[in-house]
């Protein structure tokens, strides 16, 4: 435990970036202003970015603000924009017992994977290594090589490893998402364009 | 933080910001010109009129000076924030651009990310908050709208912005904004194909397309929507006054720059010039580095001169015209010219 609260007074960059993503977060769960729990999620999400930085994952800290912050929450605020719903259509605030049972599971949930990522030892080590394990699933001594910084001198994490890893050993899976995705497009165009019955 | 670094984040700020007030006048200037007026001519400072040179000086005095209106309950802390987000993006996004080639072994860009030009993409996507949030926080329904509608175009446009960036970084093999220049040094500029002619014809449609969707981007004519405010009552910056609409206004000027800069940087070769060679194979004394900068802030210069001329040449299009440009014609378009770059590419070994 003190080694983790050394480790994350050690790095200012990472705490502070830390406090924002978990007060943005708390914000959007918290607020019963749409509007600012939209606010509250792009703070999160731009600290998050900060995060993946420092974790060496550039090019995928790159998309999650150009998809995440510039896109999909635009079209979150599009929508509470557009309905612009008032205090009574909001509805009822939760009961204290309801908030607490939430609270409980939440809380729950993390232990869980708090547990779970205690348990594996290479999980639990510092961070970069981590981003090295999901691009370079391979044996160890791949990893070592990935460690070593083996595929030149560009740090891991940017275009060229993750492309490599997403075209290369990855492609099937990724091939896979795109088509569940091109399902969902159509799922939606479907629901969309659909003759409702008249008079209904 | 090395001091030279410092000195480079100063000297590009300085650059962008003194861009804009003369871009403000060559605006009013080629456009009395286009409709055969004469234009701004009577500021004057000390009885020097420098051909209205001192316009825009007189315009930031007077936003200064003006009341700075705030429309009854109006979410003031969004509302204030809006501009700032519209202006800062653009400006940040420019660190990125190498905007010369070298000064003894100093590269002439602020920060040389790997990812470059993917940062570069994320802070400008940024900038759809400001629309959105200025025209909610204005308590308008009208501005609301307008915000609606100039984030919509916005997202819209940022898929062919998007496709054909990546159309540039294939035919350079990198996404650093210093390899894709130096790449268009040694071969050729990306317009014409990077070097290989079979790529040429794409290379020019890309270009166009990046163009078009540039002007999208940065709300211009012909996709000026939020300027209409005979028909749609404005857009987002209806209901701002005084600094805050010069904000809105200098974000738009910004944002044209820092577009600019970057068809340079994809297309147009950056800092490099046919025939000097000395700027791209050294030595890197600072004669070189100035001429390097000097031929990229051309370049820029001929592109912004563009958007002027288009800006007062052709007629606005409709909301459902643009939506339909967008995303029945140029995004197809693009990404037929990225599969034709890719197949190509391949075929004829780039």
């Amino acid at each position: 435990m003190t080694e983790i609260i050394n480790d994350v007074l050690g790095d200012p960059v990472f705490a502070i970036c830390a406090l924002i993503s978990v007060m943005g977060a708390l914000t959007v769960v918290s607020r019963r202003n749409p509007i600012h729990g939209a606010l509250g999620l792009m703070l999160a999400f731009l600290a998050f970015a900060v995060l993946f930085i420092r974790l060496n994952a550039t090019f995928l800290a790159a998309m999650h603000v150009l998809v995440y912050t510039g896109a999909i929450l635009v079209l979150f605020l599009f929508v509470i924009m557009l309905l612009n719903l008032s205090r009574e259509e909001l509805g009822r605030e939760y009961g204290v017992a309801t908030k607490g049972a939430i609270a409980l599971l939440v809380a729950v949930m993390c232990g869980l994977l708090l547990f779970a990522i205690g348990k594996d030892p290479d999980l639990a080590r510092p961070a970069s290594p981590i981003v090295d394990r999901v691009l370079y699933p391979g044996s160890a001594q791949e990893l070592r090589v990935a460690e070593d910084g083996g595929a030149g001198s560009k740090p891991w994490g940017g275009v060229d490893h993750v492309g490599t890893a997403l075209f290369g050993r990855w492609i099937f899976p990724f091939e896979l998402v795109s088509v569940l995705i091109i399902v969902a497009i159509l799922g939606a165009v479907v629901l969309a364009k659909r003759k409702l019955p008249p008079e209904s | 933080m090395r001091w030279i670094d410092l000195a480079k984040i100063g000297f590009v700020l300085a650059m962008v910001l003194s861009i804009v007030p003369v871009l403000v006048w060559l605006e009013r200037k080629v456009s009395a010109f286009i409709q055969g007026r004469i234009g701004p001519n009577r500021t004057a400072v000390f009885g020097m009129r420098m051909a209205g040179l001192f316009q825009p000086l007189a315009d930031a005095v007077k936003f200064i000076f003006k009341e700075d209106v705030v429309p009854l309950r109006v979410n003031r802390f969004l509302y204030t924030l809006a501009p700032t987000l519209v202006f800062v993006p653009p400006a940040i996004a420019f660190t990125v651009i190498p905007f010369g080639n070298k000064w003894g072994n100093e590269p002439l860009i602020v920060a040389d990310v790997p990812i470059g030009i993917l940062l570069l993409m994320s802070v400008l996507s940024i900038s759809v908050y400001g629309l959105a949030f200025g025209g909610w926080a204005s308590n308008n329904k009208f501005s609301l709208l307008g915000g609606l509608r100039s984030s919509a175009q916005m997202i819209s446009y940022e898929l062919t912005l998007g496709l054909t960036i990546i159309t540039a970084v294939m035919m350079a093999g990198s996404v650093n904004p210093i390899e894709i220049v130096e790449k268009q040094a040694r071969e050729g500029w990306n317009i014409v194909g990077g070097g290989n002619l079979w790529l040429a014809p794409a290379g020019i449609v890309a270009t166009l397309l990046f163009y078009v969707a540039s002007l999208a981007e940065n709300n211009r004519l012909p996709f000026d929507l939020p300027e209409c405010d005979a028909e749609l009552v404005g857009g987002y910056h209806t209901e701002y006054s005084s600094m805050k609409f010069a904000m809105f206004f200098m974000g738009e000027y910004v944002a044209m720059v820092t577009m600019s800069a970057l068809m340079v940087t994809l297309w147009l070769g950056g800092w490099h010039f046919p025939g000097l060679t000395r700027l791209h194979e050294g030595p890197y004394h600072w004669t070189e580095a100035l001429v390097s900068h000097m031929v990229f802030m051309v370049k820029m210069g001929l592109v912004l001169f563009l958007a002027i001329w288009i800006r007062w040449t052709l007629p606005r299009y409709r909301y459902d015209q643009l939506m339909d440009l967008g995303w029945k014609r140029l995004v197809p378009l693009a990404l037929a010219t990225l599969v034709v770059v890719g197949v190509v590419g391949v075929l004829t070994h780039v």
